[in-house]
């Protein structure tokens, strides 16, 4: 479990190139994460995230709220995790942040239950686990590219809105 | 085409956070979003020339009296006022997403500007022309 938490948060922090110096908050975040601690994680962060000035750097900020957004997919409160990695979304400056957090909200909101499933056919794919969520990041694009095709030409050749 | 514009967002949102780029998407999301403000535009001028007709038909006078508004004219200026603000958030949320994904997302502000402006007028008109 701890060894899948560590991979998790380096997955995390690469995804968008946005490795760079932890603020205190971050790192007791993370620690808390890392030995499987997500309610006491989501404490801290609130903390951190409540006690933000306007000096704060938005990186932090970022990073607060995607580790908020993971904690809260361990806890199953995943519509204020969809939230939360939009809210990252909106905080980030960096344009690799924030596409990463976005296709994190829009996978999230998805997947009922942090399942994904792209056929009722289909296993469900779990979406907590990061290593599988890039499966579900995969399987999700073939699903909506394949259903949009043709709604597309559709609109398209419509006349109206 | 309104609620196909998030989805196609989406799609573009997956390609980049996959692969790092949209050149599968992007074709079909800009001529998407080409046609969405096409068509956006067309309904905003409509809107626009059915709120003067509306507007003056409420001020004229007929017999010594000003007219006002028809119970269905009023019915019809609230489902005005919903459908533009759709289209208006519609057109924000496209051009931040548009921003997000690497895009100028200026195309989209007119249609801000203008669907923002027609919800007021046709509001105006509800209060006023009575």
């Amino acid at each position: 479990m701890k060894k899948f938490t560590v991979a998790m948060l380096v997955v995390l922090l690469f995804a968008g190139g946005i490795v760079r110096a932890e603020s205190p908050a971050v790192q007791e975040a993370k620690q808390l994460m890392v030995a499987g601690q997500y309610p006491e994680a989501l404490k801290s962060i609130a903390a951190s995230l409540n006690g933000a000035t306007k000096e704060t750097d938005p990186g932090e900020r970022y990073q607060l709220l995607m580790l908020k957004a993971e904690s809260l997919l361990h806890t199953g409160s995943f519509d204020l995790a969809a939230a939360a990695f939009d809210s990252a979304a909106y905080t980030a400056t960096d344009h690799q942040a924030i596409i990463v957090a976005r296709a994190d909200a829009v996978l999230v909101r998805a997947s009922p239950q942090g399942k994904y499933r792209a056929d009722a056919a289909e296993e469900p794919i779990d979406i907590v686990n990061p290593e599988s969520r890039k499966k579900a990041f995969v399987a999700m694009r073939e699903k909506v590219a394949k259903s949009i095709k043709p709604q597309l030409d559709k609109a398209l050749a419509s006349p109206t809105l | 085409m309104i609620d196909l514009l998030p989805s196609m967002l989406d799609l573009a949102n997956l390609d980049l956070a996959i692969d790092g780029s949209i050149t599968t998407t992007k074709d079909d999301l800009l001529k998407l979003g080409a046609r969405a403000r096409e068509l956006m535009n067309t309904e905003l001028r409509r809107v626009s020339i059915r709120l003067a007709v509306t507007e003056n038909a409420a001020n004229s006078w007929d017999a010594g009296y000003r007219r006002g508004l028809l119970p269905a004219e009023r019915d019809d200026l609230r489902d005005t006022v919903a459908y533009l603000q759709r289209i208006e958030t519609t057109a924000r949320s496209a051009r931040r997403r548009a921003i997000e994904l690497g895009f100028d997302g200026k195309a989209w502000e007119p249609i801000i500007a203008d669907a923002g402006d027609l919800a007021e007028r046709a509001r105006a008109i509800l209060a006023f022309a009575l």
